[in-house]
């Protein structure tokens, strides 16, 4: 049998890196356009759930405690709350703005939030953040431009979407009560 | 109507005071009303003369203990101002019945006399026109409004932006869209669009000028009709209903980051992907690793490599060379190096003298360089613990030092 092109990559990058695929690479178009064999090559192999979207995949790893997963989160968040305090709106600043590290070290430590930041291992302090920026490149959420600057690719809504689900449970509870 | 002026001295009147009454009216669009504390507050500086005249001109009504603008001046101010509150779709549909209504009056009888027609044709424009300038208004209102909640200037929550969000769409933007779509059936558009026609036909009949010049200028506003609805549809759906999506999606998400920011260790997260490197080592090795250190763990506790007192070990002191070097030293010129080393190790115990001569003499080999040695070629017969020994006899000096 024959594989589909770019199954090596494909593979590599979802499985042994643990990162998103994203538009624009060739793995990504080969995997979105194999989608079916896909699903189920993870599925038969390794018991896991590939998530396709438009603009970015990535390979579930079917745990809802996962540590790296809770510090993009706890980053995400207060990013967002501390951007909210600026003009313009959220989802297009996140879309295609550019930060700064140095400028945003300040913002967190300046946050109302910062004790969670500090409460959160790989967040805790500078030195950690750094690290974190690597692990974010190294994932696919960002992308460097150079030492300081960096951008969102486009895999960062797939966390914006577990806010929104969060917000629509909690409505629902509130409206139970 | 105005018994104390002329309609020029109210326009001035109005113009000198546009400032406060721009400020009425923004008050009485939040608050329907004027409430009489904000009447005084706006009115502060003004002379009593000002405050008699709103009412004498009529521009300012009381309602109770409050005030109300006189609705032409409000309108006329929102105009000025570009500043109006919603109608609420309701209001808007009402125009489906009373355009309906003006137009059966129209054709429900044929033998209208002109007159009567013409001045029918006349309220059928004006309602039409009427209908079109809410619509306008509205559209340019609710945009307005969500541009602003979108800047949200007035720090509203994010649970407050939604629900604003979510009112907009549900209260105005929806059914306003619904109002001027022309692929429904039942919307004022498509009732416009058919009366249109109608008209457009019915005016071909023999009427007079006079009316004649009715159905002409009824005719050329609906076919405007079409295009300014049109227009206004194309502004809900390019800008204001994806604006306000945004809003929602855009505090939907940081309505969400909140409530997990609130128990950010608690909650799950979402399934994200995992690490798999491919190491050289399989995934066992650690544990087979443990297995066969722990081994020797084992081993260790049961040692049989037991620590006693064991025989008491003799130590045979050595020879301090460091004090005999400096007894041979002392004692040169020696002529006679044996019988000088017999007699050092003399007082020595018994056991140790033989091992204590050879020691001795390898001083002299040690620091060769030192010691001038002058053998005479005799030996003497030497006798040590039972054992005899022939010696050679010899002198030691110190050398000279070498320039």
């Amino acid at each position: 049998m024959t594989y589909p092109p770019a199954h090596f990559e494909i593979v590599k990058a979802l499985l042994s890196e643990g990162r998103f695929l994203l538009e624009g690479e060739a793995a990504f178009l080969s995997l979105r356009e194999n989608k079916d064999f896909y699903t189920k090559f993870f599925h038969e192999s390794f018991r896991l759930d590939v998530s396709i979207t438009a603009d970015y995949a990535l390979l579930k790893s079917s745990k809802d405690s996962d540590n790296v997963a809770r510090s993009i989160c706890v980053y995400l968040a207060i990013l967002c709350y501390e951007l909210d305090h600026q003009d313009g709106n959220l989802l297009e600043l996140l879309s295609f703005g550019t930060f700064s590290m140095a400028e945003w070290e300040d913002r967190f430590e300046q946050s109302s939030y910062y004790n969670v930041m500090e409460a959160t291992d790989r967040l805790r302090d500078g030195n950690q953040r750094q690290k974190f920026y690597q692990l974010l490149a190294r994932r696919g959420l960002i992308k460097r431009i150079d030492d300081d600057l960096f951008q969102f690719t486009p895999a960062h809504r797939y966390f914006l979407e577990y806010a929104r689900e969060l917000n629509m449970r909690e409505m629902m509870v509130q409206r139970d009560n | 109507m105005i018994l104390k002026a002329e309609p020029r001295t109210v326009m001035r009147f109005i113009e000198d005071n546009f400032e406060a009454l721009s400020q009425l009216y923004r008050i009485q669009l939040k608050k329907n009303v004027i409430p009489v504390e904000n009447f005084d507050q706006v009115t502060r500086h003004k002379g009593d003369i000002v405050t008699r005249r709103l009412s004498a001109f009529k521009i300012l009504r009381s309602v109770g203990d409050d005030y109300r603008l006189a609705e032409e001046v409000g309108a006329y101010l929102g105009f000025l101002m570009q500043e109006f509150k919603p109608l609420l779709p309701e209001q808007l549909r009402r125009y489906h019945t009373s355009i309906q209504d003006v137009y059966e009056l129209l054709t429900i009888r044929p033998n209208l006399d002109d007159k009567t027609r013409s001045l029918r044709l006349e309220h059928l424009y004006n309602e039409v026109q009427s209908f079109l300038d809410n619509v306008t208004n509205n559209t340019y209102t609710l945009l307005k409004r969500s541009q602003r909640l979108k800047v949200n200037r007035q720090q509203m929550t994010y649970s407050e932006r939604v629900k604003e969000a979510r009112m907009l769409i549900e209260q105005y933007i929806d059914p306003l869209n619904r109002i001027v779509n022309l692929n429904d059936a039942n919307s004022i558009a498509s009732l416009l669009q058919n009366i249109g026609s109608e008209i457009n036909l019915d005016r071909m009949a023999n009427y007079p000028p006079s009316v004649i010049e009715r159905y002409e200028q009824l005719d050329n506003l609906l076919r405007q009709v079409n295009t300014r609805l049109q227009r206004e549809s194309d502004v809900i759906r390019r800008e204001l209903t994806p604006l306000i999506e945004r809003i929602k999606r855009e505090s939907e998400v940081l309505g969400g980051w909140l409530v997990f920011l609130e128990r950010p260790l608690l909650l799950t997260v979402p399934d994200f992907a995992k690490r798999n490197p491919q190491n050289i080592f399989g995934d066992q090795m650690a544990a087979d690793l443990k297995i066969y250190m722990e081994q020797f763990r084992q081993h260790r506790q049961a040692s049989r490599i037991k620590l006693s007192e064991g025989p008491v070990v003799q130590e045979t002191p050595l020879l301090d060379r460091q004090l005999y070097r400096q007894r041979l030293k002392a004692a040169l010129p020696i002529n006679d190096f044996f019988t000088w080393c017999l007699k050092a190790i003399a007082d020595h115990p018994a056991e140790r003298q033989e091992s204590d001569l050879f020691e001795l003499t390898s001083l002299l080999f040690s620091s060769e360089e030192q010691y001038e040695l002058v053998f005479s070629g005799q030996r003497q017969r030497v006798k040590l613990n039972e054992q005899y020994y022939i010696l050679p006899l010899f002198q030691v000096m110190l050398k000279p030092e070498e320039q």
